[in-house]
Order: structure tokens, then sequence, then C-alpha cells
């Protein structure tokens, strides 16, 4: 076990991702957008990866390709050495139990037709389909109780839900095929902050206790900069700059890098770079 | 999902045409089931002595040419209309709703063959080419039926596609991707139930629509066939009889038009109900 | 001089489960060139509260007190009056640039909308003052012509020409809902800084509508924090967030990832705040907090706690203050 340990769970080799733009004249050959171009970087077991960028910069694209719901142009995703794009649709179907997504919006990532214990037994029934009811309550009851719900609220609706919960469930979904992997497509930019640093919480501790990888994807720099132990810095469908988090952050090496960093606002009044009127006096009412 | 329909039932008595077309609903099936038991006079029963009755305790509506009872003759129209409706719809979605999610569950050449042919279906006036099927295989209630229900696929083919394809943009079918499954697994399980009240709205349109068009066949002589009745059938009998006993027209016409409009109302009523509730739930 | 004052602000709506109450004793002061910040996460209040000055409240909600724009109060004018006032002294910029652009006009008849209207310019005039206005927020007329269609533009280019809408009749009032939450981190600084440096040139006051507090901190001079439809702690934005009086403006700080320059901070646990924001529907008789708030004694959930004055024009509304300041 030791030997696979110190191969990266995830390797990325130069991936493309291209989109189809509409053709622009009847007889014109539709014309294509590069929207990932020859990304590569690797993610080591139990590490937390982090992949910041605006938006269009080709992030959310290269989360669903390493997913494999997208199909590159060229490059390779191997997870745990196993090249997903070389795999028989049967096969990646059944590695699909090493790796699981979260999602951005908790309205949306949610079926709202399905109720709790379904929508998060969902990956059980491709993987498990001889599972059966009790067997399958009782994972979806402890799968619950980890991310901080009750094993009842199994029986609600996701509408009857807050955000911040329904990411919960969404999370819950994610873990209930015990992956090794999880890929968190911006999940915590839809709450609020005071939910947002409950669910960055759940996170950190579940990676912690079970020993989990994350591949974090975000725009914010300081949700990735707080949680992830490596970033790799996008633009333009590009990786302009990765590295060891707290030194990307403290001594950004690309004109990009140092200009987003600069770009985020502080809490701080006394940091503020922005034109203030000359300190007015405390007294200056009406 | 008990409370769901709980609150549709809710929603809905807040709803004026929800509730109007549905008593309206109600009471033509109610009229068409009893029929299949029970008509005041037996429906072919011909007695030329007593016809051209108007209205009188015993004959309500009056008698006909032939001297048959006109209730009776309207109440097994109903189940005619009734019968007609629900197989022509039934048709439509049954071929129509599979052939439009898969358009969308798969999109590519399928999508465009399924559309294209879509398009050609819907360049035909559907009336005309009804005529036209029902003339080429013979007049008859079947081939009746047969004719309504292929100009109903193509309305179901492409409101599911256009629907299902608004839900396979969301989140959710990913996250039913990334659990590992198919896209006609997810059609089944998640898009189909996300569009069911888009759907039945439609239906109960499409099902006044094909009580308008049995009416219009049979009227032509193309659809049901003496002595079955039919409410079309009817019309165009009475039709040379207007000036002697305008009732034989009139009161087929306003079990027509009553029907159409109260099943119009209830889709309408249907359509208000389902949607502020799906725009809730997100 | 003043030029918003609210006073005693409450916002009811009567719902199926009786009336509910969204704003509750809401006050709010800005002088002129001064910039206001409100505060809050979803659901607190404080899109309602620009709803509310701007007199664009849904229909069936009822506002009571008194907003006072330059002296006037503008829940006791009407409709016309409003209009007349709307865009010419008061003026909004919305979190959407999107859908607060028509999609099938052109920027330019847009931006020229508001000066036809309230100024009674020709079209020439408003289209030639349109097309300045539009230079003035970065959007010059030689690279953007005034025929460009909103979907020509990039989201904080839009941003730029609502800016622009809002701006054209120089209103005294602006108010911006959450102006750059949807635009990207460094579009986000350029707008900000286009609209302080504007607040400044025109000598207009500003309240600022938004959820991060790093935006407070570096665009406002006075700041409020809303919860649950109240004001919970106002004053300077320095002074607030030096001394954070109320637990929650100290919970919402803590919150945020990363705040200090601490670089070893990675992976440690976030100070959260526990529960959620009650609905209007389910708020507590006390204070609005007291069901997450670690302070919270027998006295909070019995009545809720007066806005009390810590220092000259910073207040804060808990029982606990000495509590938790002294932490």
């Amino acid at each position: 076990m030791t030997g696979a340990d110190s191969k990266p769970l995830l390797q990325v080799e130069d991936l493309v991702r291209d989109y189809r733009l509409p053709r622009k004249s009847l007889f014109g050959r539709p014309e294509s957008v590069r929207a990932v171009n020859g990304v590569s970087f690797s993610v080591d077991r139990g590490k937390s990866f982090g992949i910041v960028g605006e938006s269009g910069c080709g992030k959310s694209t290269l989360a669903r390709t390493v997913m494999g719901l997208e199909t590159p142009v060229s490059g390779r995703v191997l997870l745990d050495g196993q090249d997903l794009f070389a795999l028989p649709a049967l096969a990646l179907r059944r590695l699909r139990q090493k790796f699981q997504m979260v999602f951005q919006d908790p309205y949306g990532s949610l079926d709202p037709r399905f109720k709790v214990e379904r929508v998060i037994a969902e990956p059980l029934e491709v993987l498990l389909p001889g599972l059966n009811r009790r067997e399958r309550r009782e994972r979806v009851g402890e799968t619950l109780d980890s991310v901080g719900l009750k094993p009842v609220d199994a029986d609600r609706y996701p509408h009857e839900f807050s955000g911040g919960q329904r990411q919960r469930i969404a999370i819950a979904r994610a873990l209930i095929t015990e992956p090794e992997l999880i890929v968190a497509d911006e999940p915590v930019s839809a709450l609020d902050v005071s939910v947002q640093a409950q669910v960055l919480n759940l996170i950190m501790e579940l990676q912690e206790r079970r020993g989990l990888t994350f591949l974090f994807i975000s725009h914010d720099l300081s949700v990735v900069r707080h949680i992830t132990d490596e970033v790799a810095v996008m633009y333009a469908g590009e990786i302009v700059e990765t590295g060891p988090t707290h030194k990307v952050f403290a001594d950004p090496q690309h004109s990009y890098t140092r200009s987003l960093i600069d770009a985020v606002p502080h809490p701080d009044p006394r940091r503020s770079r922005r034109l203030r009127r000359a300190s007015q006096p405390a007294g200056g009412i009406g | 999902m008990s409370e769901g329909w709980a609150e549709v039932w809710r929603m809905g008595l807040r709803s004026r045409g929800f509730v109007i077309g549905g008593v309206v609903t109600l009471i033509f099936i109610l009229i068409a089931v009893s029929a299949l038991i029970w008509t005041p006079y037996p429906v072919a029963e011909i007695v030329v002595s007593r016809r051209f009755q108007g209205i009188s305790a015993a004959h309500w509506l009056g008698t006909d040419q032939f001297g048959r009872d006109l209730v009776s003759l309207l109440m097994a129209g109903a189940v005619n209309s009734v019968a007609v409706a629900i197989v022509a719809v039934g048709l439509g979605m049954g071929i129509g709703v599979p052939l439009g999610a898969l358009a969308a569950a798969r999109q590519g050449w399928l999508d465009e063959i399924v559309m294209r042919a879509n398009d050609f279906a819907f360049a035909f006036p559907a009336l005309l080419s009804a005529v036209m099927i029902t003339a080429l295989a013979g007049p008859g209630a079947v081939n009746s039926i047969i004719a309504i229900g292929i100009f109903n696929i193509p309305v179901f083919a492409r409101l599911t596609r256009g629907a299902a394809l608004v839900v396979w943009k969301r989140e959710f079918i990913l996250a039913a991707r990334v659990s590992g499954k198919g896209p006609l697994r997810i059609s089944v399980e998640h898009v189909l139930p996300n569009i069911a009240s888009v759907l039945i709205v439609q239906a109960t349109i499409q099902f006044a629509l094909a009580i308008l068009a049995e009416a219009g066949l049979s009227y032509l002589g193309l659809g049901t066939q003496p002595p079955q009745p039919s409410w079309g059938k009817m019309l165009n009998e009475a039709q040379t009889l207007m000036f002697l006993a305008p009732q034989l027209a009139i009161f087929p016409g306003m079990a027509i038009a009553l029907t159409v409009l109260g099943l119009n109302l209830f889709g309408d009523g249907l359509r208000d109900v389902l949607d502020p509730r799906l725009r809730r739930e997100r | 001089m003043t030029l918003l004052a609210i006073e005693n602000l409450c916002v009811e709506l009567d719902g199926p489960d009786g009336t509910l109450r969204l704003l509750d004793d809401v006050n709010l002061f800005l002088s002129k060139g001064r910039c206001l910040g409100l505060v809050g996460e979803s659901g607190c209040g404080k899109s309602m509260t620009a709803l509310a000055i701007m007199g664009l409240l849904p229909r069936g909600m009822r506002a009571s007190g008194r907003i006072l724009l330059e002296g006037e109060d503008l829940l006791s004018i009407g409709e016309d009056r409003l209009c007349g006032l709307r865009g010419r002294k008061m003026a909004m910029v919305f979190q959407e640039p999107m859908t607060a652009l028509n999609p099938v006009v052109p920027i330019g008849r847009q931006v020229a909308e508001g000066l036809r209207l309230h100024l009674g310019l020709t079209r020439h005039e408003a289209e030639l003052r349109a097309g300045k206005m539009l230079a003035r927020v970065g959007l010059p007329v030689e690279r953007f012509p005034l025929g460009l269609f909103p979907h020509q533009l990039s989201g904080g280019q839009r941003q730029r020409v609502v800016i622009a809408m809002a701006l054209t009749c120089g209103p005294d009032l602006l108010v911006a809902d959450e102006p750059t939450t949807a635009l990207d981190v460094t579009v986000q600084a350029q707008i900000l800084d286009l609209i302080a440096e504007l607040v400044e040139e025109f000598d207009m006051g500003l309240v600022l509508i938004t959820h991060d507090l790093g935006v407070v901190a570096e665009s406002t001079d006075t700041m409020s924090v809303m919860y649950a439809g109240k004001v919970v702690e106002d004053g300077p934005t320095d002074e607030v967030f030096q001394r954070m009086a109320h637990p929650y403006t100290r919970g919402l700080f803590a919150a945020m990832p990363s705040h200090s320059s601490d670089l070893d901070a990675t992976r440690k646990r976030l100070t959260t705040i526990p529960g959620r924001v009650p609905d209007a529907s389910s708020r507590p008789s006390g204070c609005p907090f007291v069901a997450r708030c670690s302070f919270a004694t027998d006295q909070c959930s019995d009545a809720p706690p007066p806005l009390e004055r810590l220092a000259h024009r910073h207040s804060a509304s808990c029982f606990n203050l000495s509590r938790v300041e002294g932490l």
C-alpha cells in the first residue's frame, strides 16, 4: 500500500478541451474556442489542490473534464493510474465510486422531486443495485450524520432545507460511495459568509477524518488560500502559476496572480487603498 | 408526494378557471361514464311515431327525425368523444414524449432527424391531413382515432424536447451523471418527472382539440359511422333540418362547445396551479 | 449637510399567516459626499431598505416611519412626485447588469432616456450628453459606439453602462445594491474605484449594499450592520471594525477565511455562527440574534435590546456589550 501512496492520486496531463461555436455562415466551418489549453497538474493523496481564476478562465470546464463528464480533445486524466478516457463505459461507471463531485448551486444540484434519501443514495443505485432498503437507509443515515444532519432528514424534500443544509446534502451524496477524490466546483460561493464558514469547516474536517483528496475550484482567493495545500492559478484556459498555496500567496510570480491578489478587498479600513476623503472629524454631523 | 398534491389542490381552489373548468370536465366525464350503463332510452331505438318532439318531461331535450331520444344520443356521443380523445392523446403522448425525451437526451443527429420529421408533420394542417388519412384508409372510428393521434405526436415530441432541454442543463443532471447513470435512465428518473406538469397541461388542451377534431371528422362523415352516435355526426344530420328542428343542431353544438371550453379552462387553470409551485421549488 | 435620513422605518407584509415585519425600526443617516455601507447576510433586509428608499417596494408591502431626502418625506408623497425624483434626485444600480439593461435597446439610447424624460432634452442633445457620461465611466464613444447592444459588452462594461444611466441626471443620492457581486474580483475593484471617484466628483451620497465586509471596509465612511430586519450596529466604518461591538458583527468578521495575514492559517477551523438567519415569520420576540449568540442571557430572549450608544455616532443593540468587548 505504501507504494501506491507515493504515486499521486490524480494526474492531469496536457489536457485540451474545445467548445464549438455556432457557425457564422451557412457553409463556413464552425469555429471553436479553446476552453482548456494544455493543463497539467497532479494531486497527491490526502491533499487539497485549489484552482483559482475568474469567470470564463476554464476552471469549471476543467472540473467537468476531470470528472469524465466532458471528453477532451487531447490529454489524459489519470485517477490512481487509470486513464479515464481509455476505459470502457462500464469500467468508468464502476470507477466513479472513487471520485465524486460537489456542485456550486445548492438549489439546482438536488432534484426537487426526490426525497433526500433518494438524492443521497443515487450514486449507490448504479454501484450497488443489490442494496436492500434497510441497508440503504442505514448508509444514508450514517452519511447524513457525518455531514451534521439528522438521519430523519432523509424523509424530507430538498426545498425544506436552507442553502447551507442543501450543500451538506450534496456533500453527503458525494461521500456515500466513500470516494478518494472529491472535485468541488465553487461549493461555497452561493452561500452567506456565516454558512460558508460552516461548510468549509465541514470540508476540512472530512478531509482530515477520512483522508480525502480534494480538487477545489473557486474564484474566491481567500477561500482557496484557507483550505488548500497547493494552488494553480488559471487564466484564459491555461495555468499561469502553480505551487504550494502559502508560497503563491506570499510571493506571487506571475503578474496576473499579483493583480488577482491585490484586487481582493481587505476587511480592514486602515488598509484601504480606495480614495477616501481625508479622515473626517468624528463630530462632523450634518 | 401527498403533501405536494394537497398544495396543488389548495392553490387550485383559488383559481376560478381551474374550478369552473374542472367542474365542467368532471360533469362531462361522469355523463360519459354513466352512459355506459344507463341512458334514458336505448340509443339506437327508432320510433318513427315520436319524431321531432319538443322538450318534454319524457324527452328532456326532445327527439330527432327518427324519434330517438336526444339526451340518450348526447350521452352516448360523450362516450364516443371521450374514447376517441383518450386514445388519440394517449397515442400522441405514448410516441411523442419518448421521441422528444430521446431527442433531448441524445442530441446530435438523432435530435435532428426527430425534429425535422416533426417540422414535416407540422407543415400540414392537422385536420386536413386527418381528412386525407381517413379518406385513404376508409372512414371509421378507429381510423379517425389513428389520424388524430398521429397529429398529436409532433405536438408532444416538440414540447417534451423543449422542456427536457431546460432540465438537462440543471446541475442535478450532472450529479446523476457523476453517479454513473446513462442518458436513458436519467431521462426516466429525473427529466420526465420534472416536466410532467407541463405535459399534463398540454394533454388537457390536446384532449379538447381531439374532441373537436373527432366532431369535425364525423361531421364530414369520415369519423364514427352510424348507428354509433357522435356529436359531429348529429350536427351533420341536423344541418338539413335546421329550420324544421333547430334544437337538433343546437344541443350537440352546445355540448361540443361547453366541453371544449371546460377542458381549455381546466388546462389553463392547471397551468396556473402547477407553475408557481415549480417556480417556488426551483 | 444631511442628504438622507431614515427614521423608524418599518416595512410590513400581510401574509396568509399574519403580518410579517420585514424591516423593524431602521434608522439610517447619510451626508452629502459620503458613503454609507449596509452589510448583512441574505434576508437581513438590506435590499428591502434600498427598495423602500426608491419607493419601489413590491405591491402589498406597507412602509411606515419617515424617509427624508433633503428634508422631503418620500413616504408621504405621491407616486407622480416619486417618479420625478427617481432618476433625477436619486438613482439606483442593481446587482445584475444584464437584467437591469434592456437587451434590445442600444446603450446610448438607454443612457439618454433619463435625460429626455427628466430634463426634456432633444434626442440629439441627450445622446451627446449620454456619450460624455459613457466616456466618463470608461466607455469612450470611439471604442464603444452608442449603437452597441448590452450583449456586446462584458459584465463589467455593462455595469459601467448601468452606472452611467444612474448618473446622467446628476442625482444627489445613489443607491447601489450589491453592484459588484456578479463581477470578477479584478473587475470589482475597478467598478468600486469608479463609484468612489464619481461620488466625490458629483458630490453625491452613496448607499452601498453588500455582503462583503472587505468591500465595506474599503469603500465606505459609515456603515450599518443589519440582521433580521434590524440595524444591530452602526457607526463610522473604522470604528465599527475596530470595536466590533455586536456579537453578530464579530461573528461575521470571524467567519471570513484568511482575513489575517497569518500565512499558516491553512486548514485552521473558521469561527462559525451556528444556525441560520431566522425567517421573517419566525423571528424571536427578543433579540433576533439570540438563538445564534454565544453571549445570550435570559434577558436577550425577553425583549429586544435597544440601540445603545457606545461613542459619538457609534451604537450597537446588545445587552452584553461589555462582555463582548471584554473578550
